[in-house]
């Protein structure tokens, strides 16, 4: 187990004449037994990067480093990385306990006797002993993914690397497996590097979440430093679920201006915005708009189009001037569609963005890392 | 016939109407080989017969006794030039195929393209030159000369058919056979051609069937009767001035037998080779 650090890494495809930039100087240092997911938009550059890690993909410039060696050039195998695939890759024509020593007859010298201790011991801990002389095609898809990790697992390697190894798995178990998986990481205390483009698996499993657009690295941190304080509208917008409003709005002496309502700033908020800088984007949470009544300052109309029950809450579409936004609200508010209702969202909940570059010119505030909850 | 519902043998008329057309379909395939089959087993003289007898009057097996020595020895060199044609075609095709299906490089495509052009040339129109080429490299009536004739002809087809079986395996089985620790060989070895092995033998097959049937080359490459093919040796009846046709339809029937034999026992393996091809590929 190690820690792993990524400086500067660009990898440049050729493409016809000219060249694709998939990774654009990325930096992301993950400490010893950390869980990295990296999140983005698909063709955003995580797989690359997962695979430029791996060994898969040749780096065109940076340094990529285990513990305080480095690894580039060296072969995939000789890295210490195993790597769980989307598809889960296990070999076809393979029993699971043949997928599962491949790797260990491959580039080990390790006894049979020792290779099948070791994946016996594997598979004791995965629940799939019964499962080892089975190939995969009679496997499920939880089996077959319960297999794969325990082929990355087998290895002991220093770093686990997963390429949206639940999306191929049904709702249900994606859920389970994503415990499953935080409680293996943990228990295992391996360096772990998670692909997705499912923001909520980066919101609940990784310490850190790295999120990266067109190649470039947007905004590393936990995820929750990441939900409330985006450094961009990208990242405002990628992170959270349903995700959040943007207005646009002008900013006009203390209030900001829109096609439909007139939003009055305090002079706090009114400090963090340069003089110049008129043309603003404002960010509301779904469930950081509420109904209110119709004489509440900073209050405005909204007509609801759809209503989207989910149980606990409900996810209301809102008609605010020509645009639809989205609110969300307690399960026990009865709304219908075409109701007229009247919204406001409080100030210190709100995110501003610059129009024109998108970065954060004010955002909410951050859970204080000195709140503890009394028990 | 039953009209119940839910009976196993319930047909409307459109199955039966469907089932004729089957019927009539089987029976344009079938009957040439039944015809020839009806006459390898008649005495020389029953042959024209007038009116027609499918069935003969009397069965003999004297036409099979007469070509079993020269049609053993034929049936042999067929077996040897077709599996070792197979063998050549699998050494050449596979590591093309592969390095097609997974590696980008440059003119790739119009090499691709290229290939498919050499296809489309029709044996017959370079069988001149094949023969002069054949002349000065002093392969001309050898079983070698004809080997590498046939591996010529079959790559171009052999290789777009492997990487069409190639490209039907995800290139994510590479990426972990990689991180497992095998070479680029090591994968094709342990990983990819084990996976595709429905596809190889559609291959093998295939090419198994061309290099028996095949006739032109055959007949241009082989002077020497003992090294005929089997698709030779069934024109070598046909004598100048006179044709023996229960010797012809004896080895033509010894001929067609074992790609019968391979293909019924073989029939599942193919089938799945193919559509495997044609659905995913």
């Amino acid at each position: 187990m190690a820690a792993l650090d990524i400086d500067g890494l660009v990898k440049r495809f050729s493409a016809g004449d000219g060249e694709i930039v998939a990774v654009d100087d990325v930096d992301i240092s993950i400490e010893d037994g950390d869980f990295l997911v990296l999140v983005g938009p698909s063709g955003c550059g995580k797989s690359t990067t997962l695979r430029c890690i791996a060994g898969l993909e040749e780096i065109s410039e940076g340094d990529i480093r285990l513990g305080d060696t480095s690894i580039v050039g060296r072969k995939p195998m000789d890295r210490n990385i195993a790597m769980v695939f989307q598809n889960y890759a296990l070999y076809p024509h393979m029993t699971a306990r043949e997928n599962m020593s491949f790797g260990l007859k491959m580039g080990t010298d390790l006894s049979k006797a020792e290779i099948d201790s070791k994946v016996e011991d594997v598979a004791r801990m995965m629940g799939i002993e019964d499962l080892l002389e089975k190939k995969p095609r009679a496997l499920s898809g939880g089996q077959q993914q319960r297999v794969a990790l325990g082929r990355a697992i087998v290895r002991d390697p220093d770093v686990f690397l997963m390429d949206e190894p639940l999306s191929n798995l049904d709702a249900k178990l994606r859920t389970t497996m994503r415990t499953e998986l935080q409680n293996l990481q943990q228990e295992l205390g391996v360096t772990t590097v998670y692909v997705t483009h499912d923001q909520t698996e980066a919101m609940t499993m990784g310490d850190q979440i790295a999120i990266l657009n067109d190649g470039k690295l947007q905004q590393i941190g936990t995820p929750l430093e990441c939900y409330h304080q985006p450094v961009n509208q990208f990242v405002a917008g990628f992170i959270g679920a349903p995700s959040m409003n943007f207005f646009d709005v002008t900013l006009d002496g203390d209030s900001l201006e829109h096609d439909a309502f007139s939003y009055r700033l305090s002079p706090e908020t009114l400090e963090n915005v340069d003089d110049e800088t008129t043309r603003l984007t404002l960010g509301v949470r779904p469930e950081d708009i509420e109904i209110v009544d119709e004489r509440e300052p900073n209050s405005f109309r909204a007509i609801v189009s759809v209503t989207e029950p989910m149980g606990s809450s409900t996810h209301l579409s809102l008609a605010i001037g020509d645009r639809q936004y989205t609110a969300t609200v307690p399960g026990d508010v009865l709304i219908a569609p075409d109701d007229q209702i009247t919204v406001t969202f409080s100030e210190e909940n709100t995110h501003l963005f610059d129009a024109e570059t998108g970065r954060a010119v004010k955002n909410r505030e951050h859970v204080r890392p000195d709140t503890e909850v009394q028990v | 016939m039953s009209t119940g519902h839910g009976s196993r043998f319930d047909l409307n008329r459109y199955d039966l109407a469907t089932y004729l057309v089957y019927l009539l379909a089987v029976a344009f395939f079938i009957f040439p080989i039944f015809w020839v089959l009806s006459m390898s087993l008649r005495p020389e003289g029953d042959v024209l017969t007038y009116p027609v007898q499918f069935i003969p009057d009397e069965i003999t097996l004297a036409a099979y006794e007469q070509v079993y020595g020269p049609a053993t020895t034929w049936l042999w060199n067929s077996t040897k030039i077709a599996v070792l044609e197979a063998i050549g075609i699998l050494l050449v095709c596979v590591p093309a195929a592969y390095a097609f299906s997974r590696f980008e490089f440059r003119g790739r495509r119009h090499v691709l393209f290229g290939i498919l052009l050499f296809q489309m040339i029709s044996p017959v129109v370079i069988v001149i030159p094949m023969y002069s080429v054949m002349n000065t490299l002093g392969l001309f009536d050898t079983h070698f000369g004809l080997i590498l004739l046939y591996i010529g002809l079959q790559v171009p087809f052999s290789t777009w058919l492997l990487k069409s079986y190639f490209d039907t395996i995800p290139d994510q089985l590479d990426d972990a056979a990689a991180i497992d620790g095998c070479s680029r060989l090591q994968t094709l070895w342990h990983v990819i051609l084990p996976s595709m092995l429905p596809g190889i033998a559609v291959v093998i097959i295939f090419n198994f069937v061309f290099s028996w049937s095949e006739f032109v080359m055959a007949f241009t490459v082989l002077q020497s009767s003992d090294l005929f093919t089997i698709s030779v040796g069934v024109f070598a009846f046909q004598g100048q001035y006179s044709t023996s046709w229960t010797l012809i339809a004896a080895v033509s029937i010894l001929a067609i037998l074992p790609l019968i034999v391979m293909f019924v026992a073989l029939q599942r393996y193919f089938i799945r080779g193919l559509t495997e091809g044609a659905v995913k590929g």
